[in-house]
């Protein structure tokens, strides 16, 4: 994956790695934040960035899941072609006792969802790295057994809407966080092996995680959707800009739905391109939360 | 930060901390911060905006990301008696139910997502009573089809999500005696609506809303806002690669076109009453529709 590219220019081509067993990370996530550009490498822990790094004074974040986040200066990646990253390392974390009985947290019907998130707008443009719905349990305490997500995708009729059918093939991730007490948004990572959906055209997606171990220490959680910013999930939006001017933008599939229900509290963060955690706000105050399901075991 | 009455965010509300002197003031989404590490627990928040009473809460109340009312603090409206002699009734504009329906036999491409649209109607008399407005809408519901086309099939519907859901202002305007274009705003109400019905009726019998003039517009003005937005899909082409001989290959991907409720019907008139859209630098030009809009007023006079 490379970011944009002029004839003549010098492309400077970096492999991201594993620092101790030194092969490829896949799908990692690299953001430029003042340029506001953010895509993710394809399987090889490949990326390009055309230019003369030497002088560029942007600031790159590195990330992947269960990695520790790479920062730096563009400048200073000059000469360089590898880089490694860190692996986090888990602690288990103990949970006295875990019940059997199921809780269905959030539920969204799939008929109510017509709102979604994740496209450009008139309004402002998308530039989240991931959307993380909070949770809320009646105790401390439990396990990840399933999540449910609506995002957007249209009712092809295949006899006569042929050139739209898979239009809307996606790839994302899920991240499951707990929450960070200081900032209230979602805080260290509780999954930790990588959760990726591959859908073709579904609206509503069931995702079984009771085979992750996934256990939940506290009262609340996160479910965040992680974009894949590559060439399976590249599209277009069309909008007006505010000069009246029709543009073409490149969007990244998937678009998640919004729970159609106003709650007392606004239970959506999103990751900006500076990878900090913000409320998301975009279609406040009507509505509070994602189309995003949680089904646990306490 | 929401007004009270309609729900809506309220946006540059001036808060400020007392103790603590600090000051802000929410965005266009209704939000505030204070960039504090945690909330100050024995201070006051008041809130503060033209229109609305001020608003003093202390902050042990406080909750975060959650919704704080400020009541208008200007709500009379004139009171209208009306004596004497029964009224006579007159719907001006008029269309019927067949007329809307009838907007689903070609692809409907509904009348929407413009900044705002006005209807010129013309009253018998003057300081005639605004009673009622009518709206005809496309609801996209893509299951329900009201009808067959001559070959047999169903017309297929545009790629588009259904949104039941909108908020748009309705103006009475009144008319410019030079250039006959929409002129001072007389009226305004705020409509809510979250079903897909296909006619919308709008009662203002109790608003008082008296007619001077013989002519007036009434106008349709769009918020460009989240929650009006429904979603159609198009596609677009994007090289996938190279052949060896250097020629691009191609291929469909989403091109995703955001819209904006609420979605007008249209219907086929001889009679073409003057209507005027306006443009993003807020003139107003004439409108270019190729059917009648389906816009309507009943008056007592």
């Amino acid at each position: 994956m490379w970011f944009g590219l002029h004839a003549q220019q010098k492309i400077n081509t970096f492999h991201v790695v594993d620092s101790l067993t030194k092969k490829a990370v896949p799908s990692v996530s690299i953001s430029i934040v003042r340029a506001k550009l953010a895509i993710s490498t394809e399987k090889d822990g490949v990326f390009s960035i055309p230019g003369d790094l030497s002088k560029m004074r942007d600031t790159v974040i590195i990330n992947a899941q269960g990695y520790v986040s790479y920062k730096t200066m563009l400048h200073q990646l000059n000469g360089i072609d590898s880089l490694k990253l860190l692996r986090i390392e888990h602690q288990t974390v103990p949970i006295d006792s875990i019940g059997k009985q199921e809780i269905v947290l959030n539920s969204v019907k799939k008929a109510d969802v017509a709102y979604y998130a994740g496209l450009h707008t008139e309004t402002a443009k998308f530039d989240y790295l991931q959307l993380a719905q909070q949770f809320h349990l009646p105790k401390a305490g439990a396990y990840l057994k399933k999540i449910n997500i609506i995002r957007l995708a249209f009712n092809i009729s295949y006899e006569s809407q042929r050139d739209a059918v898979g239009m809307e093939v996606t790839r994302f991730r899920l991240r499951i966080y707990e929450v960070d007490t200081l900032k209230g948004g979602p805080g260290t990572e509780l999954s930790k092996r990588v959760i990726e959906i591959s859908n073709k055209d579904n609206q509503s997606l069931g995702i079984n995680v009771s085979n992750y171990g996934i256990k939940i220490p506290g009262k609340s959680f996160f479910i965040a959707i992680e974009w894949m910013r590559d060439f399976t999930n590249q599209g277009y939006v069309m909008l007006q800009e505010k000069s009246g001017r029709t543009v073409q933008l490149v969007d990244y599939r998937p678009a998640i739905g919004i729970h159609p229900v106003k709650g007392k509290i606004l239970n959506i963060w999103g990751l900006d391109l500076n990878r900090q955690w913000k409320p998301y706000t975009y279609f406040s105050p009507d509505f509070t939360d994602l189309a995003i399901t949680a089904v646990v075991l306490q | 930060m929401i007004d009270k009455v309609t729900q809506l965010a309220i946006p540059s509300v001036t808060v400020q901390m007392v103790r603590e002197k600090l000051t802000t003031s929410t965005n266009v989404q209704g939000y505030f911060k204070f960039d504090l590490e945690q909330m100050i627990s024995n201070d006051t928040l008041v809130f503060s905006s033209i229109g609305y009473l001020t608003y003093k809460l202390p902050t042990s109340n406080y909750v975060p990301n959650g919704f704080i009312q400020l009541q208008p603090s200007n709500t009379s409206l004139e009171q209208v008696d009306i004596i004497g002699t029964e009224l006579k009734t007159k719907r001006i504009n008029g269309f019927d139910l067949g007329q809307v329906i009838s907007d689903f036999e070609s692809a409907p491409t509904p009348y929407t997502s413009q900044f705002a649209y006005a209807k010129l109607f013309t009253v018998p008399t003057e300081n005639a009573l605004l009673t009622k407005i009518e709206i005809g809408r496309i609801g996209f519901e893509s299951k329900r089809r009201t009808r067959v086309s001559a070959d047999g099939s169903f017309p297929e519907l545009p790629l588009i999500k259904t949104n039941p859901k909108t908020r748009f202002l309705i103006h009475v305007m009144s008319v410019n005696p030079r250039s006959n274009l929409p002129d001072v705003t007389l009226f305004t109400k705020v409509i809510s609506l979250d079903d897909n019905l296909i006619w919308v009726t709008i009662d203002l019998a109790k608003e008082g809303v008296v007619l001077a003039a013989k002519e007036f517009f009434l106008a349709v003005e769009w918020l460009r806002i989240p929650y009006n937005e429904i979603i159609k899909l198009e596609w677009a082409p994007r090289i996938r690669g190279l052949r060896k001989n250097g020629e691009q290959l191609l291929e469909d991907v989403s091109q995703y076109r955001v819209l904006y409720q609420p979605a007008m019907a249209s219907y086929k008139s001889e009679k073409k009453v003057p209507s005027y859209m306006k443009t993003k630098r807020g003139t107003w030009v004439p409108a270019h529709n190729s059917g009648e809009v389906a816009l309507s007023a009943s008056v007592k006079y």
